[in-house]
């Protein structure tokens, strides 16, 4: 880059405002300044001087019409005597690279120096964990993308992986997946989002309206895919009601034998509690508040994509207990702690939010703000007492919940505080249950509740146990997961019956069946996890 | 009502002791009990204190306010940041592509050091006037006059909290005097708040009873 082209963008980096062309001569060419001082601020006589003078104007020009010309300066306005005045077109987040032929603007993503944290100690000690803390800041743990809005594979397939791929670390949603089968077979699609969910260390979770879906000779394709292809990096979400399970029977009944005989997981939602998406990631569940979802309903027909969880920290209970005992002020403070440095998270991501989820905005112009209008952070737990013995569940349970009120009470301060200084901005945490995926726990302590068959859901024990994870549902407001471990003989139906009495009867927004120990034997065994 | 206070620290004491004190109880439209006044015009003299407000809130430990360069940033940044809903920054210097201070505000008062033209708007009725919309800018508009070579400002806030927001505003406020100070070589002058709505919360008297 030529030295005097040099100097007018230096100028304009440390002024950073519009300057006249008699400004950018005088204070870039030092030979000027002292033409200009040795002719006197008069108009000089001297025609030498004067042929001096306009040679400095004509190379400076030149080099300002270069600028322009390559995007990196713009004429701002025009003087009282038709004098222009320019400024920088380039942004904060910009620089200007020196490529020759032609000087090209490079975009320089910077990653802001993270402050240290109140939960630093608890890091240390391994009780509290950053979810992918190397992203903590720059991506979204989560998202889900309306697939109504972007119904071509293809394109589909272009979007995740270029767009949303960088600005998530956790799992994408994609909602009414049942409005893609509709109209195309998607089995390539899903083969190859399988693939690179693996080489990107993503999940990609399915959201299929049962009720809604159009074709199900596509679903079955689907399903004879997954005989053949497990596609450990797809989750599928059948979203069902009790209403729905006479009319989805053959379906359904294929799915459990593909689903049981792959040793796939068979994740069901009830739509009837829950009409907002609900997902699976390699941290945990994810959700959004069932009230607020009215807002995405509205927004859908103009947004492509909604960010759902924004950072993720992850307590393990078991080590709190054996650091502090269970001391609920210690406890407390400690969510306190959370989630200021998830404030804190929240804060840079906002100030830097255009440039890291630049590729989502241009593709929600004009809705740019409400990417993230429902989208919560997440503290989700780990080992929380449901089979130490020394551990009462209840009383864990009871410690989460006065947490809780603790952290909405900060939450909304921290709302009224940002909008009262005129930066409305969201702030919400959620509680969920972490998964062993997430990140190095301590070894799962869970009770694996057996059940014999299908009327032992109607004893008291089992209807207490199952309560308990209804209440467990409540408390983590960022959705949980049950899971029913299946063993002994395939039973189709007895399954079918069993998914029916759980939609009816619990308020389990989520449950699933895991078939990884179905064997030959003569005898359905069921298990809680 | 009008306080003239020469330092930030006076002024924002002396008006919420005034609202706490004088100021008339309502439940606003998201159940919160609110004590208000109608119409508070707050002068300070000197800015050389301006965060010491924010320094105030920050002392409790209990929250934690928007860091000074997040306030500065809000203010200077020329492009809308998604993350907000509006930016008084976006909003100053490119209000539907106009640049409300460099273009208008400092060429103007650089001409005439009279002028009384030298005012910006944030809102915006294009964007803003619509029954559905609940995030809007509180500041509406800023004024610049030029007094004895110092440059003042006087801003008109529609809804101020005065706890938590008031302090903020201020900032703010003093963030686009420096810069416009800057490019006219004048000094640092006075900054008039005028609050239509002053306003404190109950959920905070225990805090504001502490500073005042």
């Amino acid at each position: 880059m030529h030295q005097t082209a040099l100097n007018i963008i230096n100028l304009f980096r440390k002024t950073g405002s519009e300057l006249s062309t008699s400004q950018i001569i005088e204070q870039t060419n030092q030979d000027y300044a002292e033409l200009r001082k040795k002719a006197g601020n008069n108009k000089p006589d001297n025609l030498s001087v004067k042929r001096e003078i306009a040679k400095f104007h004509r190379k400076t020009l030149h080099h300002l019409n270069k600028l322009i010309d390559f995007g990196i300066l713009r004429v701002a306005r025009h003087g009282e005597r038709g004098e222009k005045f320019f400024s920088l077109t380039i942004g904060e987040d910009e620089e200007i690279s020196d490529m020759s032929p032609r000087y090209k603007k490079r975009v320089v993503i910077s990653r802001p120096v993270i402050p240290s944290m109140q939960i630093e100690g608890y890091e240390q000690k391994g009780v509290v964990l950053r979810y992918e803390p190397a992203t903590w800041i720059d991506r979204l743990n989560s998202v889900v993308i309306f697939c109504e809005k972007i119904k071509d594979k293809n394109n589909l397939y272009s979007f995740l992986t270029e767009s949303i791929f960088p600005i998530v670390n956790d799992a994408i949603d994609l909602e009414n997946f049942e409005e893609i089968i509709s109209v195309q077979d998607v089995s390539d699609f899903l083969e190859k989002m399988n693939a690179e969910c693996g080489d990107y260390g993503k999940l990609l979770n399915v959201s299929i309206n049962l009720a809604e879906n159009k074709s199900k000779e596509n679903l079955l394709k689907i399903v004879n895919l997954l005989s053949k292809n497990k596609l450990s990096n797809v989750r599928f979400i059948f979203s069902l009601q009790g209403s729905d399970l006479g009319e989805n029977f053959d379906i359904l009944s294929r799915l459990i034998e593909v689903f049981s005989q792959n040793k796939i997981i068979l994740n069901i939602k009830n739509s009837k509690l829950q009409s907002s998406p609900c997902f699976l990631g390699k941290a945990g569940p994810y959700s959004f508040i069932d009230k607020e979802w009215q807002l995405a309903e509205e927004l859908r027909g103009n947004v492509l994509c909604l960010g759902c969880s924004q950072s993720s920290a992850i307590v393990d209970v078991d080590k709190f207990h054996n650091e502090h005992g269970l001391d609920i002020e210690k406890f407390s403070q400690l969510m306190l702690n959370i989630s200021k440095s998830v404030l804190t998270a929240n804060s840079l991501q906002r100030r830097k939010s255009g440039e890291y989820f630049k590729s989502v905005n241009q593709l929600n112009t004009g809705y740019e703000a409400d990417f993230l209008s429902l989208s919560r952070n997440y503290i989700r737990f780990w080992n929380f007492g449901l089979s130490q013995p020394d551990i009462k569940p209840e009383f864990v349970l009871n410690m989460i919940s006065e947490a809780k009120k603790k952290i909405d009470e900060f939450s909304a301060a921290e709302e009224t505080i940002y909008k009262s200084c005129g930066m409305t901005t969201r702030f919400k945490i959620a509680l969920s249950c972490a998964f062993w995926t997430a990140t190095k726990l301590s070894h799962p302590r869970y009770t694996k509740l057996e059940i014999k068959d299908f009327d032992d859901l109607y004893k008291k024990e089992i209807k207490k146990a199952i309560t308990d994870r209804e209440t467990i549902c409540q408390i983590f407001d960022g959705g949980n997961e049950v899971t029913f471990h299946y063993s002994g003989l395939l039973d189709t139906k007895e399954i079918i019956r069993h998914i029916g009495a759980i939609l009816s009867t619990y308020r389990i927004p989520l449950f699933n069946y895991n078939f990884e120990n179905v064997k030959g034997d003569l005898k359905i065994v069921s298990f809680l996890k | 009502m009008e306080i003239i206070e020469k330092n930030a620290e006076d002024a924002w004491k002396k008006a919420l002791r005034h609202v706490f004190e004088n100021g008339k109880d309502f439940v606003d439209r998201d159940g919160r009990n609110c004590r208000e006044l109608i119409n508070l015009n707050i002068t300070i003299k000197d800015i050389s204190t301006i965060s010491k407000p924010v320094e105030i809130i920050n002392s409790f430990k209990k929250w934690i306010y928007p860091p000074i360069e997040e306030l500065e940033g809000f203010m200077l940044s020329k492009k809308e940041i998604s993350g907000y809903y509006y930016n008084y920054g976006a909003r100053a210097f490119n209000f539907q592509g106009i640049n409300q201070i460099d273009n208008f505000v400092i060429p103007l008062l650089k001409k005439d050091k009279t002028s009384r033209r030298a005012t910006i708007t944030f809102y915006n009725p294009a964007n803003d006037s619509f029954l559905f919309k609940k995030d809007v800018p509180g500041m509406i508009m800023l004024n610049f006059n030029i007094k004895d070579n110092r440059l003042n400002v006087i801003t008109v806030v529609r809804s101020n909290d005065l706890f938590f927001g008031w302090p903020a505003n201020l900032y703010q406020t003093f963030v686009l005097q420096n810069y416009v100070a800057k490019q006219l070589n004048c000094e640092i002058g006075s900054i008039t708040t005028n609050s239509i709505s002053a306003h404190i919360f109950e959920d905070q008297f225990d805090y504001i009873k502490k500073i005042i």
